[in-house]
């Protein structure tokens, strides 16, 4: 059942691509293939492989531990916490709280492999590359 | 951004009651310079440049930090820069091309909310094809009344095209618009013979016309361009065409709402920076600009003459 | 021929100086970091080192952002090959091999590989560039929007050759990296089309982020569905010792003799795509591996972990990094984002780049194209050297490398375009990726798809802006013609040779 979970998706994709495509863009324009004609024809397309997906799903359904979303949520986490403190602190704290709470590393191990990282990423990006990173609100945003 | 907002407000709020009306502005933290194009393009130059001179002559107490924010060629600029109404620590260098597309290709923000501070240089543009493809700008604007003469230019909406679409109305041709991903692609086909014509900065094209492959045809700007290589072409106005003007001028603006002494204090300070004599050789010279100054007043009237009389040519065009 | 020599000699001169070395180790250096790290690319790189080298003396100025340049396409191999993620896009096809290389143990082998591929790769690039380097630059200039439409076409023909073993699979995986690729600009109107409203679309979704989330994030959510909750302190690749010192690395004889052909043939078609107007690096990467998939004896097991896997992407940026120099130096026109920026960086040390160039200035100039054979050289030993220390990070648990991988995701997805909608860009791809790659859908026609088609929709608009809406222009050339025909030669071969060995058959059978 899951198997068919990504061809409904991408057919309810094309559908809203290739209406976009047919009435807003154009297919034809000014006597040339418009900003439409992209969309449609690979939204066709992709309708057409993702029936034959339908018909034919050949992957068993897998069951998807949900550790595999960790990341998801602890990035979300750090994305949130960055409009406060800015996008390397808050990172440095995801980072933190994910070796010490999650994996159960000692705390005097988790901030030395917490340290590690951080430091070559703010070596590189921030003090030589000198990208500019977000302050978040506290700190004069 | 609500809090600093607010806060803001508050500063605002005891400048006001507390200020007598001569206190001028001074920065009082870094100054963010938002560049709404990508690392080491014009704009760019003309950011990091500014920002180089006021460190080095030391021509302000705080440092000025330059951002690249390139998304949807600019409207991610224009849209952050909206969320920081009132801000009087940021500054957003632009060429004007980009006030055009905000209006040519209707982005939420547009160029008349932000505060004009300057206009700090113009880069001039040219029409030229291959040597021995057309005699002059006349030849050449006679040849595109047939319909059939090409015209390399980059993405629409922006200075390059509405140099196209005002040439194409008042000198009655009819050049057909070619697009290309930048001024490379557009010289290259140019130099294949793709293309019949196309639409320079001196910058882009100073190569191929000082090795003689390449004529500039006729520029764009009120005044011809003095230097050997350029002042044998004349100016479209010269042709009888005046109305037909454009050049990717490069504006400095500030966020919506900014404060008017801030406005005062930047527009000083860049006046001071294009005074420089390292602004005029390293930056002006070297990159064939033309040397341009407009106070906060002059540049919103030149901002305003553009978009007033000339962007609505775009909708003219169907756009 | 003596003339090019003798100028060459003259080049090398210049660039063994002891300044001029050290400028190209010191350009070679930072490339590598730029490169491994995700995000940062050679334009960024190369951009952001620009303003700091106004005070150099040029030649040294430009064979260390040259060096720069050409070093990035060796680091960004080794993040894809360590840890999947592509440090740079050119990268992305490294990635597909030499991740499944790591895992089985071999990754000091596939960072040889990468190392000395693209050291022959772009040595290939440098001698074209070096013998015939203003008559390639006119090569590419015969090569007009219908043209490159045409190449491109042709490029799209070759995808089938990536999908994998359901071709319905890849097809739908082919069609979503071009519905991704619709979001951004409506040539046509010049608006934006797909964006949702938001000015973060209206140029259309970067690339680097979305190569960063589809390999590195979604590994990341692999790695801890795979080895969370087993407690173990195992790293990405059980290693003995002795597999990541050098010698271990090193390829034998036979390996050395399987990887050469491939260089060869991606070299000299790399060093062309690199002169084309319009296309770069990672194109090159792109058709190179698919190329070898189709034509090289262990295509079968591409994909699955080979070397040639490796060796053809490589070899292909590099070379074409070498190729987008010709028409720098020869009229002064830059082939990509990279080149435009050191196309800037000419004039503001007082240079014009042009035809004129190498009669001006033929120190700067050849002194240039020789540092970037000693540059190359360089970055082989720099690189080299490397290799035991950078596979250190393979014995790190999984526990602790899946955190630190996340936050080089997030850290290089904003720092391309310093936006945090990039890092958004970068989840939703990791997810897609998961979930794609957990149901056996292949990700590697998708990006392909995604490079390819915003080149091949400004193409072909451009073609018909110029020819009025006509198709005439794409048959009256005689270039696009070839590839055309050479088109309909593919898609019809493999039709007729089936008809041929049918009549073969029933004449046996009836015979």
């Amino acid at each position: 059942m899951r198997a068919r979970a990504i061809p409904v998706l991408i057919i309810l994709m094309s559908a809203y691509w290739f209406y976009e495509g047919w009435f807003d863009y154009g297919v034809w324009f000014a006597g040339a293939p418009g900003g439409g004609f992209m969309p449609v024809f690979s939204s066709v397309l992709a309708a057409i492989f993702a029936v034959v997906m339908l018909f034919r799903p050949d992957a068993v359904a897998k069951t998807l531990p949900m550790s595999a979303f960790i990341p998801v949520v602890m990035v979300a986490f750090a994305l949130t916490l960055s409009l406060a403190v800015g996008l390397l602190p808050a990172l440095t704290v995801m980072l933190f709280a994910w070796v010490w709470l999650l994996e159960r590393y000692p705390i005097a191990k988790s901030l030395f492999i917490t340290a590690c990282p951080m430091l070559v990423v703010y070596g590189v990006f921030k003090f030589w590359l000198q990208v500019p990173f977000p302050n978040g609100m506290l700190f004069g945003g | 951004m609500k809090l600093s907002v607010l806060r803001l407000a508050a500063v605002g709020l005891a400048t006001a009651c507390l200020a007598a009306p001569a206190m001028a502005f001074e920065p009082k933290q870094d100054v963010d310079m938002i560049v709404p194009s990508s690392a080491g393009g014009g704009t760019d130059l003309n950011a990091r440049t500014i920002a180089d001179i006021i460190k080095r002559d030391n021509l302000s107490p705080v440092n000025f930090q330059v951002i690249n924010k390139p998304g949807g060629s600019g409207a991610v600029a224009f849209a952050y820069a909206a969320t920081k109404s009132g801000d009087d620590h940021m500054l957003v260098p632009i060429a004007i091309g980009q006030i055009i597309s905000s209006y040519a290709l209707k982005w939420d923000v547009k160029g008349k909310d932000m505060t004009p501070i300057a206009t700090v240089a113009n880069d001039e543009f040219f029409l030229a094809a291959v040597k021995g493809r057309f005699k002059d700008a006349k030849e050449a604007i006679e040849a595109a009344k047939g319909g059939k003469i090409t015209f390399g230019s980059s993405q629409k909406g922006n200075s390059d095209h509405l140099a196209y679409l005002l040439l194409n109305k008042y000198a009655k041709t009819n050049f057909r618009y070619v697009q290309f991903g930048g001024s490379g692609e557009v010289m290259s086909a140019l130099l294949g013979g793709h293309v019949d014509v196309g639409l320079f900065n001196p910058s882009e094209c100073i190569g191929q016309v000082r090795a003689g492959t390449v004529v500039p045809l006729a520029s764009f700007s009120a005044k011809r361009m003095p230097g050997e290589l350029w002042n044998q072409a004349p100016t479209l106005t010269e042709l009888g065409y005046p109305q037909v003007i454009a050049a990717e001028t490069r504006v400095v603006l500030g966020p919506p709402n900014m404060d008017k002494d801030a406005v005062a204090y930047y527009e000083g300070l860049l006046r001071k920076v294009t005074d420089t004599e390292r602004w005029k050789t390293d930056y002006i010279a070297r990159n064939n600009l033309t040397p341009m100054f407009l106070d906060s007043k002059e540049t919103a009237e030149n901002l305003a003459e553009v978009i007033d009389k000339r962007v609505p040519i775009f909708k003219e065009a169907g756009f | 021929m003596y003339d090019i020599l003798a100028l060459l000699a003259h080049g090398f001169a210049v660039a063994l100086t002891p300044v001029n070395l050290m400028y190209a180790t010191v350009g070679a250096l930072m490339g590598l970091i730029v490169g491994a790290m995700p995000g940062i690319g050679s334009l960024a790189g190369v951009a952001l080192l620009l303003p700091l080298t106004f005070r150099l003396e040029p030649t040294g100025a430009i064979i260390m952002l040259a060096a720069l340049y050409y070093a990035n396409m060796y680091g960004g191999s080794f993040s894809a090959i360590l840890l999947n993620i592509p440090g740079d896009s050119p990268a992305v096809m490294t990635a597909v091999d030499g991740y499944k290389l790591t895992r089985a143990g071999k990754a000091g082998k596939a960072l040889f590989t990468a190392i000395v591929a693209s050291a022959l790769g772009g040595t290939i690039g440098i001698v074209i560039l070096t013998v015939m380097g203003p008559l390639l630059a006119d090569v590419g200039l015969r090569f007009g929007p219908a043209e490159m439409a045409a190449v491109i076409i042709m490029a799209f023909t070759s995808i089938g050759w990536l999908l994998g073993e359901n071709p319905a699979k890849g097809g739908l995986s082919t069609c979503l990296g071009l519905m991704l690729a619709c979001v951004g600009v409506d040539l046509a109107r010049g608006t934006s089309r797909f964006s949702f409203g938001m000015p973060d679309l209206m140029s259309g979704i970067s690339f680097v982020p979305l190569v960063i989330g589809m390999f590195g994030f979604s590994q990341v959510m692999i790695l801890l569905k795979d080895f969370r909750g087993k407690g173990t302190d195992q790293g990405l690749a059980a290693l003995p010792a002795e597999k990541l010192s050098i010698r271990g690395s090193l390829l034998t004889g036979p390996e050395f003799r399987r990887i050469l052909p491939v260089v060869g043939k991606s070299g000299l078609l790399g060093t062309f795509i690199g002169v084309l107007p319009g296309a770069g690096a990672t194109m090159s990467a792109f058709l190179c591996y698919i190329l070898e998939k189709r034509t090289g004896r262990n295509g079968a097991q591409m994909g699955e972990g080979a070397i040639e896997g490796v060796a053809a992407p490589e070899a292909g940026n590099n070379a074409a990094a070498a190729g987008t120099f010709a028409p720098l130096l020869s009229l002064g026109i830059p082939g990509g984002g990279t080149t435009a920026v050191l196309l800037g960086g000419l004039m503001m040390w007082g240079l014009t780049p042009g035809p004129l160039l190498f009669s001006e200035k033929p120190e700067f100039c050849w002194g240039l194209i020789a540092s970037m054979y000693v540059g190359n050289i360089i970055c082989v030993a720099v690189a080299i050297a490397l290799i035991p220390f950078v596979t250190n990070i393979l014995r790190v648990p999984v526990r602790i490398i899946a955190p630190a991988i996340t936050v080089v995701c997030v850290v290089g997805s904003y720092s391309v375009d310093n936006s945090y909608f990039d890092i958004l860009v970068m989840l939703a791809a990791g997810l897609v990726g998961f979930f794609l790659t957990q149901f056996d859908y292949p990700t590697a026609p998708l990006l392909l798809a995604f490079v390819l088609a915003p080149i091949l929709e400004r193409s072909a608009n451009s073609a018909f802006e110029i020819s009025g809406g006509s198709v005439d222009i794409f048959y009256q050339s005689p270039i696009a013609l070839g590839f055309l025909l050479v088109i309909v030669a593919i898609c019809v071969s493999p039709l007729a040779m089936r008809a041929v060995r049918r009549v073969r058959r029933a004449g046996r059978v009836n015979g």
